[in-house]
């Protein structure tokens, strides 16, 4: 019988969680990091850039993070260092290119150092919003990739959530009452929540 | 944007936009993953974290030796005239890096070295100067150090 223990990432890691503490950290929030660069405009290796500096600042001050269950702390923490590290890579993008101003350059898509003249300051909405969408990226492809996750249930998300296609007809394609699309449905919509409520506050759910 | 009802009404537009993202790739953090564990190890050897951006001499593979604030600018090397003498070092130039804050970044440049500087991987010879990273890895001669871009933050 599966017992399921929630705990909290950031309260293993100030407590001294150790090595595999700290693993789940970084396994759990890396993707949320680069994703959250790549959306304010950064390239691959901007976005490696910003995830190191925001772990390193994390491995710092984590230790004194006044931690407390409530919501918004430790997301909004973690959103005020990656933006501005996402800050510092830009201004980092600017110098180098000044530096290699005779190298080829790479890829066909603009750098961030091209960005930089024509770029007006991030308004917090703009924050806020490319930071959920971040968590929700994030929270869709953990459903996605979880072997326990039906692949039938995937499609019927995706044909009722996000092509728009009635319920009644989603039903008839495969077989099923229409009160069972919505039942998948919404119970893919309740994980993808329940995630993204782990992913702000640092909890994690583990089976033991 | 209220934060009181996200995500309770999660858009289509919004699923449509966090699918199309998903199909891109996932980057590849296991380096990065590396540095910190690395980087993580340096610094749990030290009395207090640094508070001011520093450089942590290492003795490799992690042994820290001694924490050196930056200044706006100090070259690095075996001399012992350096703003930062290695005598450690065997393997060093007399005058190995400089390291110069320009425009709030600190720049690195090889100063001619014979056995070369290395960023992060001890393979990639460093040829230009480049702006360092927070958690970066100088590879110089058999020793290295932890750039720790501490401030408030």
């Amino acid at each position: 019988m599966h017992v399921t223990t929630r705990f909290t990432l950031i309260e293993a890691l100030r407590n001294g969680g150790g090595a595999s503490a700290w693993e789940r950290f970084y396994n759990t929030y890396s993707s949320v990091v680069i994703s959250f660069a790549r959306r304010q405009g950064c390239d691959e290796h901007a976005a490696l850039d910003v995830l190191q500096e925001t772990m390193m600042v994390i491995l710092r001050k984590l230790p004194d993070f006044q931690y407390d269950r409530e919501r918004g702390r430790f997301r909004n923490w973690l959103m005020t260092i990656a933006s501005n590290k996402v800050r510092e890579a830009r201004r980092r993008a600017k110098v180098d290119r000044l530096v290699s101003l005779d190298a080829p350059q790479e890829g066909t898509h603009p750098s961030l150092a091209d960005q930089l003249s024509a770029e007006t300051e991030s308004a917090s909405d703009n924050l806020e919003r490319d930071w959920r969408s971040t968590l929700l990226e994030t929270a869709l492809r953990k459903i996605l990739e979880d072997p326990r996750t039906n692949s039938v249930s995937i499609t019927i998300f995706r044909q009722v959530a996000l092509e728009n296609i009635e319920p009644s007809e989603v039903a008839r394609l495969h077989g099923m009452k229409e009160n069972n699309v919505y039942q998948i449905k919404n119970r893919i919509m309740t994980r993808l929540k329940a995630i993204i409520a782990e992913l702000e506050t640092g909890a994690v759910s583990e089976d033991c | 944007m209220n934060d009181s009802d996200w995500p309770s009404h999660l858009s289509s537009e919004e699923l449509r936009t966090a699918t199309i993202a998903i199909e891109r790739p996932p980057a590849d953090t296991l380096a990065i993953k590396n540095r910190m564990e690395r980087a993580a190890r340096i610094l749990s050897q030290l009395d207090e974290t640094p508070r001011v951006p520093s450089l942590v001499v290492v003795k490799p593979p992690l042994t820290a030796i001694r924490v050196l604030p930056i200044k706006e600018e100090m070259n690095v090397g075996r001399h012992a005239d350096c703003d930062v003498p290695v005598p450690e070092s065997k393997a060093m130039s007399r005058q190995h890096f400089v390291l110069r804050v320009t425009d709030g970044l600190l720049m690195i440049e090889d100063l001619g070295s014979k056995n070369g500087t290395f960023i992060n991987d001890p393979k990639t010879r460093l040829t230009q100067s480049r702006a360092l990273r927070d958690g970066d890895m100088i590879f110089a001669g058999e020793i290295a150090f932890l750039f720790v871009n501490a401030c408030d933050e």
